[in-house]
């Protein structure tokens, strides 16, 4: 089997007493989507700022592609094939939706040290970025500066723009909060798309479309992983039952 | 060089430096527990140095002067809070910045309204003229003496009151965590007002210290209030302990650098150039400080790591 | 963006049209005004860069302004007095073309500008204030004492710098250059806010963790744009210096930081004819208080602190809610 995507290995981070993310490997292959679940402040968030690079961990490491990355900063991390979408949607209230995206686009395209060209006037990339927002079914609202749109377009847009990165791992932080059934039913379709193409680790609550979409599950509580396996293993996993379903043996 | 000078230097070093101390103490106190960047600090200093003026020459107190630059430069401070500043509290830097540069104007303008443009000079009390013999043959001023232990004992007492009673838990409670304690039922806007208050009487004061050694004069204040920004930047924002230190080190490098340099340059060119590029250099001396602090810890010497 | 279009242009016009009438009214003064209001809104323009588009407060751009000043004294100086300006390792002698002198005061603005945004840039927030005002503070001493140049008391010049064959001395053809010099800035600043770099600009401002999210680092946009904000801001110095056939220490203290910041303020930031309309009124102001009183800008002071108590988004602000007014009354 190849090498997975991303790797941490012992991963910790407290934050005074608190060890939010407590001796955590996990890894992530390719073509899978793995989802993290587990309860409000297990550490899932925290595990996720730690990945892309927000914040340092104290101890531990992560492997993304087979490079050592956890001193290199998020910029760096970014240009090695990693993507995130935010928990609480990250853009500027003053850009559109499209001009996101074609942001997004600019590091592979020459970058963004370009400054006597319209970006209204390149063609190309607002049309791959066209592309990119009518996958998330964002394009009829394309030109709307992000104030102006709801949350659970934003939600969306913060898909796209993940999408525009073209990454080898996508880190997803709750991507479908907010965002009503139609358009959580149209990320599960797009998520099972792009299974192929990428890894992918999904922070989701809605148990259903998890065990409907993920490869493996892996259970996070109080900072550590307590179980990882599939979806069958993780339903009838004793652990999981008792630290997090709420059930008693 | 000799050894008495270079003591002598140093005291004068160390007493600049506790002035400083007294500008930074209120700046980084009302920047930690207001997030509020306060350009009329100067101004509040330079109020502190006129009250004196005033209130000496109409009593010829000098502690009746001492009393009233604290009190009116607090007094000046509570009213600018209320009126002006306190609606800044939750607005951006840009905002802050241009209405305390605004009050710098009004200040500056009004004072020069009421006292003219030529500066003051203030006489200092009989007991405390003259000078004290210091151990190694120096002869030094005795109110510069007094004006570094009254310094030093501002900082102790500054120090003990944010660390030892209640209003400093407040204080430190509410650098940590502003929600927090207005959340704990800690009367916020009475919190502020006092740290407000006290940043400013401490700014006064300093304000009629240096100006009965010095003069007392429209703008004394903005000079000092960008030495006042070199310290914390050096120092680290809200910590009162390294404001001290780096503002020490801040007073001592630019006194020593204004006497010594043209002195160093000297020993290999013509007095004349040496003196020209000594000047110039020991002038940027401070700066300089500041831009190698900032390149080993940016966060400043004592400051937590961003 | 067409709001900010027509805001721009009206600006613009009216600073044309106060040229025209000290042109036609044969009244040098309003000419020099005017100029010199041109001038203040290219420094303004070039702040506004770093401080609306970019987000930085930067409270040390009279260093820039003093450096372009200091550029052109120093160079025309020498060039009169026929002493080089170096003889080592090459010899450069000064000159009184002002094309030349321009670049010199870009280049020389930019050069310093890049360690001082590189330092300030470190920690960023509060701390970026303090240390762009610290670093202005230095240069503010460093020309006060360094003796060669006039020291406290600055560098007179007699005759403006040469440009082509036009008769510089003449208030109209001067205030000319530099509206056109402010036109063709204010055009390259519509682009660059429309280019891909304009795009991470604003993301770099409004989010940045986003922006590097995307891969590319939010400081390295910000130092750019610092570095150009300093290069205009040293050019509007370089034409002061002109203007004035003087420089002094003034304009590298930091009262003249501030007094760039209340153009931005005062016009709309962010905006881009915001400054021009700031200067505009500032030297408006400056006339007509300074008529009723020498302590004008103690009104001044209250004014500011008015405008920006109330929020209202500068000239440019008010211009937009009172189109949003008539908007409504005919929808």
């Amino acid at each position: 089997m190849a090498e997975p995507l991303l790797v941490t290995s012992g991963l910790s981070r407290g934050f005074g007493a608190l060890k939010a993310c407590d001796d955590v490997n996990l890894d992530i292959r390719a073509g899978e989507i793995h989802a993290l679940i587990g309860p409000n402040g297990a550490g899932k968030s925290t595990f996720v700022k730690l990945v892309s690079g927000e914040i340092g961990p104290d101890t531990g490491s992560i492997h993304l592609l087979g490079k050592s990355v956890e001193t290199l900063p998020m910029t760096a991390r970014a240009g090695l094939g990693m993507a995130r979408s935010f928990q609480v949607s990250a853009l500027a209230p003053s850009m559109s939706g499209l001009e996101h995206v074609v942001l997004a686009l600019l590091p592979h395209e020459g970058g963004v040290f370009h400054f006597l060209r319209p970006v209204a006037r390149e063609r190309e990339l607002r049309d791959r970025a066209g592309e990119m927002l009518a996958r998330v079914g964002m394009l009829d609202r394309a030109e709307i500066p992000v104030a102006g749109l709801s949350h659970g377009e934003r939600r969306q847009l913060e898909i796209a723009i993940a999408l525009a990165l073209e990454p080898r791992v996508l880190l997803l932080d709750e991507p479908m909060a907010g965002m009503g059934p139609e358009g959580s039913a149209r990320l599960a379709a797009l998520l099972n798309e792009l299974r192929g193409d990428m890894g992918i680790l999904l922070i989701e609550h809605d148990m259903d479309t998890v065990f409907a979409l993920a490869d493996r599950i892996s259970v996070m509580v109080g900072g550590r992983i307590v179980a990882t396996g599939n979806a069958d293993e993780i339903r009838s996993d004793e652990t999981v039952k008792t630290a997090y379903l709420g059930e008693t043996p | 060089m000799s050894v008495a000078l270079f003591f002598e230097q140093l005291l004068n070093g160390l007493q600049f430096g506790v002035m400083l101390f007294l500008m930074a103490a209120g700046l980084t106190l009302v920047f930690g527990v207001m997030g509020l960047i306060n350009l009329a600090h100067g101004s509040l200093y330079m109020i502190g140095a006129f009250a004196c003026a005033s209130v000496v020459a109409a009593t010829g107190s000098f502690t009746l002067g001492l009393v009233a630059s604290f009190v009116a430069a607090a007094f000046a401070g509570v009213i600018i809070e209320a009126l002006v500043l306190r609606r800044l509290y939750r607005r951006d830097h840009l905002d802050q910045v241009i209405v305390t540069f605004a009050l710098i104007l009004v200040f500056t303008e009004g004072t020069r309204w009421l006292f003219g443009s030529y500066p003051l000079y203030l006489d200092i009390p009989t007991p405390l003229q003259g000078t004290v013999h210091l151990p190694g043959g120096i002869d030094y001023p005795l109110f510069r003496l007094m004006i570094i232990l009254v310094g030093l004992l501002v900082a102790v007492l500054l120090f003990l009151a944010v660390n030892r009673t209640r209003l400093g838990v407040r204080i430190r409670a509410g650098e940590a965590d502003r929600e927090m304690i207005a959340a704990l039922g800690v009367d916020i806007s009475k919190l502020y007002m006092i740290v407000f208050a006290l940043g400013a009487a401490l700014a006064g004061f300093a304000g009629a210290l240096v100006g009965s050694v010095q003069s007392v004069q429209v703008g004394m204040g903005e000079p000092v209030l960008i030495l006042g920004f070199v310290v914390i930047v050096i120092g680290g924002i809200g910590s009162i302990g390294g404001a001290l230190i780096a503002a020490i080190l801040v007073g001592i490098t630019d006194t020593m650098g204004r006497v010594f340099l043209p002195m160093a340059f000297a020993a290999f060119t013509d007095p004349a150039s040496a003196n020209a590029t000594g000047s110039a250099l020991a002038s940027m001396l401070i700066y300089i400080l500041m831009a190698l602090v900032l390149v080993f810890r940016p966060s400043g010497l004592f400051g937590e790591k961003a | 963006m067409r709001r900010d279009l027509i805001f721009t242009l009206a600006a613009m016009a009216a600073l044309l049209a106060a040229g025209l009438y000290g042109y036609f009214g044969d009244e040098p003064f309003y000419l020099t005004l005017a100029a010199k209001a041109a001038i203040f809104g290219l420094a303004g323009a070039g702040l506004n860069i770093a401080l609306g588009y970019g987000g930085l407060v930067s409270l040390g751009h009279a260093a820039f302004f003093g450096i372009g000043g200091y550029a052109a004294g120093i160079l025309a100086s020498h060039a009169r007095n026929y002493e080089p300006l170096m003889t080592w390792p090459v010899e450069l002698a000064g000159t009184t073309s002002a094309p030349v002198i321009w670049i010199v005061a870009m280049l020389a603005a930019g050069l310093f500008s890049l360690p001082m945004g590189l330092l300030s840039l470190r920690t960023g927030g509060v701390y970026f204030i303090m240390i762009t005002l610290a670093f202005a503070q230095m240069l503010y001493y460093f020309a006060v004492s360094w003796p060669a140049y006039g020291g406290e008391d600055g560098l007179s010049f007699y005759v403006r710098n040469e440009l082509g064959g036009l008769q510089t001395m003449n208030p109209w053809i001067w205030f000319l250059v530099c509206y056109a010099i402010l036109a063709v800035v204010l055009v390259l600043i519509a682009i660059l806010t429309r280019s891909r770099f304009g795009l991470a600009l604003t993301m770099a401002r409004e989010n940045p963790l986003r922006l590097a999210n995307l891969g590319i680092g939010p400081k390295r946009v910000l130092l750019t744009a610092f570095v150009i904000s300093a290069i205009l801001t040293g050019l509007a110095g370089a034409l002061y210096a002109d203007l004035n056939r003087f420089v002094s220490p003034a304009m590298l203290s930091w009262h003249m930081s501030g007094e760039i910041m209340v153009f931005v303020i005062l016009g709309g930031v962010g905006r881009l004819g915001g400054p021009v309309a700031g200067a505009c009124v500032f030297i408006l102001l400056e006339q007509v208080l300074g008529g009723f009183t020498e302590y004008w800008q103690f009104l001044l002071g209250l004014a500011l602190i008015i405008i920006v108590l109330m929020g209202s988004g500068g000239l440019a602000g008010l211009f937009d809610r009172s189109g949003a007014k008539k908007g409504a009354a005919h929808g």
